[in-house]
């Protein structure tokens, strides 16, 4: 037993003499892993959650009335069901009592939250508190996206952006099961037929979502962009242009996004090659209604807590990005199928 | 429009604590012959003691101008450096500490660049609480899309950091491991600890929490400039 630890003791010095474990500063440790496709993925989860931390910080938030936070949150009562609305104003009575203490609290939980994810430690805990967080401010901050008054069109940030904070917490949860046959970061912890799933009801929900409501009148999405006030000259021109393609052509528009929504959907299906050109649709599409649909959330106007969906989307399409395929021998191959390939 | 002025308070002594730390790394580091990137922590003072006088107009100095004068100086530092850098290791290279990489110096030079856009700006000229007003109630200042990719990068920079800040276990086990390796050990092999101990003794000055006064200037920063939206 002596001999052993004795051994161990000796391959330990040899190991360190020999710099195995350690930098010529000799602090670098050897069990520190560079970040892997998922780490990047709740690295920049974690700088949006810090991005709406500072955004938090606007002096207009701490700024009781109607032109405040309390102001923002309680006009998301607008159409929804009486008890759902008392919830939201009550809420929002709240913090107009207390608005520069409700802002700060705000704040610091996003601060924790992005900070948390982006410490190594305290991501598990950090995750399950953006969980909550997440779908408490979907009720009484986003008033349930407009789910409920036929205004949850996804061009506007429907079904509600802090809905898929809480779903990628969820497929970024760090866990410790076989990466093996997982063909996409999604997947490695709800593994790969839930994370299918997922995907497809979250994308035929948007193109559902689409064709109700408000999105779909002819002039319905006109309207979307042309109340946006404040932008800078280059938003407001893009605004300007988009607003004259979209006008009398709300049905037509609605209609061709659901359809480019199913094919999203499913595509997660299909031989990773179409898997991948139906990811970077995704990708497009989420883009597209950032910028044109969302005005990047409003940041840019100064009345915004955060970027709205546009950034999540695209966190989640690449969270679903097929990975490199190698097979048993080492060889890269093209998979027919990505039930058949490892994550590399 | 109402602000907390203990926000402004709170961030102006953040930054007074990392630009005091960082002068006593940079003495510390000098007197003891420890290792530290004195470029970043003498852009850690100069930011945290700008930025100080930006959030409290009382405790600022120097005029605008000369703060201008500084932060190019550090910008086009930056720049030659990360050219000499890319130079010497490449483009994916790392430092001799195998550490840091091109990314470092050129995040330095963002956030000095992001100093001089605030400066350019005027905010500091009118005193931080009255620019956060500003902000806000006359519309933005400069080109808020410029604004916010800046905010992105350093917030990003902040998390990277952060991230990051766990490949640097506490020091105390390093210096304590290679002196339980020499207990007992041949007469070669104690030679070989102790110059493995000296070594570790020379090592980087306390990298963690340089990493936290980076995160600290990069959130302070963000910060600002959200108030410019």
């Amino acid at each position: 037993m002596a001999s052993r630890r004795d051994d161990d003791k000796g391959s330990r010095r040899q190991g360190l003499i020999a710099g195995e474990s350690t930098n010529w500063a000799g602090l670098s440790d050897s069990r520190w892993a560079p970040p892997d496709g998922r780490r990047l993925l709740q690295l920049a989860l974690a700088t949006i959650w810090l991005l709406d931390g500072v955004l938090q910080l606007q002096p207009f938030m701490f700024t009781p009335g109607a032109h405040g936070f309390s102001g923002m949150l309680a006009g998301t009562a607008t159409g929804n069901p009486r008890f759902i609305a008392h919830t939201i104003t009550w809420n929002a009575s709240v913090v107009q009592h207390h608005a520069v203490a409700a802002d700060a609290a705000f704040a610091l939980i996003q601060f924790l939250i992005g900070l948390g994810i982006a410490w190594r430690p305290s991501v598990r805990p950090a995750l399950a508190l953006s969980i909550v967080w997440s779908l408490s401010v979907w009720w009484f901050g986003e008033g349930l996206g407009g789910l409920l008054h036929g205004a949850g069109t996804p061009v506007g940030g429907g079904p509600g952006a802090v809905l898929f904070y809480a779903l990628l917490a969820v497929l970024l949860w760090p866990s410790d099961r076989i990466r093996t046959a997982r063909p996409f970061v999604a997947a490695w912890t709800v593994g790969t037929q839930s994370a299918k799933v997922i995907w497809v009801v979250i994308w035929l929900a948007l193109a559902v979502l689409t064709l109700l409501g408000s999105g779909r009148s002819p002039d319905g999405l006109r309207n979307l962009i042309v109340h946006y006030d404040g932008e800078p000259g280059w938003m407001a021109d893009v605004d300007r242009h988009a607003a004259s393609l979209l006008a009398g052509h709300g049905l037509a528009v609605a209609t061709g996004l659901a359809a480019i929504c199913v094919v999203v959907a499913v595509g997660v299906f299909l031989p990773v090659v179409v898997a991948r050109a139906t990811i970077i649709l995704a990708l497009m599409v989420a883009i597209v209604i950032w910028v044109v649909g969302e005005n990047f959330g409003t940041v840019l106007a100064g009345g915004a807590t955060d970027p709205n969906s546009g950034p999540l989307l695209v966190l989640l399409a690449l969270a679903y990005w097929p990975k490199r395929i190698v097979a048993a021998d080492g060889m890269t191959t093209a998979a027919a199928s990505p039930y058949l390939v490892e994550a590399v | 429009m109402a602000h907390p002025t203990w926000l402004a308070y709170g961030f102006a002594a953040a930054m007074v604590v990392v630009s005091v730390y960082c002068i006593g790394r940079l003495v510390f580091a000098s007197r003891f012959h420890r290792i530290i990137h004195r470029d970043v922590n003498i852009a850690h003072v100069l930011m945290g003691v700008a930025m100080t006088g930006m959030l409290v107009p009382r405790w600022s100095f120097g005029s605008p101008l000369l703060w201008e004068l500084v932060f190019g100086v550090l910008a086009v530092w930056f720049l030659g450096s990360s050219i000499r850098f890319v130079h010497r290791h490449g483009l994916k290279g790392a430092d001799q500490d195998h550490v840091h990489h091109l990314s470092h110096r050129l995040i330095h030079m963002v956030m000095s660049c992001a100093m001089l856009y605030m400066y350019w700006l005027g905010a500091p000229m009118s005193g931080p609480l009255p620019a956060m007003s500003m902000g806000s109630a006359s519309g933005s200042a400069g080109d808020p899309g410029l604004t916010l990719l800046l905010m992105a990068v350093l917030i990003g920079s902040a998390v990277w950091q952060l991230d990051a800040i766990t490949r640097f276990p506490a020091p105390g086990p390093v210096l304590a491991g290679v002196t339980a390796l020499s207990d007992g050990a041949s007469t070669e092999a104690n030679a070989v600890a102790e110059r493995v101990q000296d070594e570790a003794a020379q090592r980087l000055l306390a990298p963690r929490l340089e990493i936290g006064c980076h995160i600290v200037v990069c959130v302070a920063t963000a910060y600002m400039l959200v108030l410019m939206l």
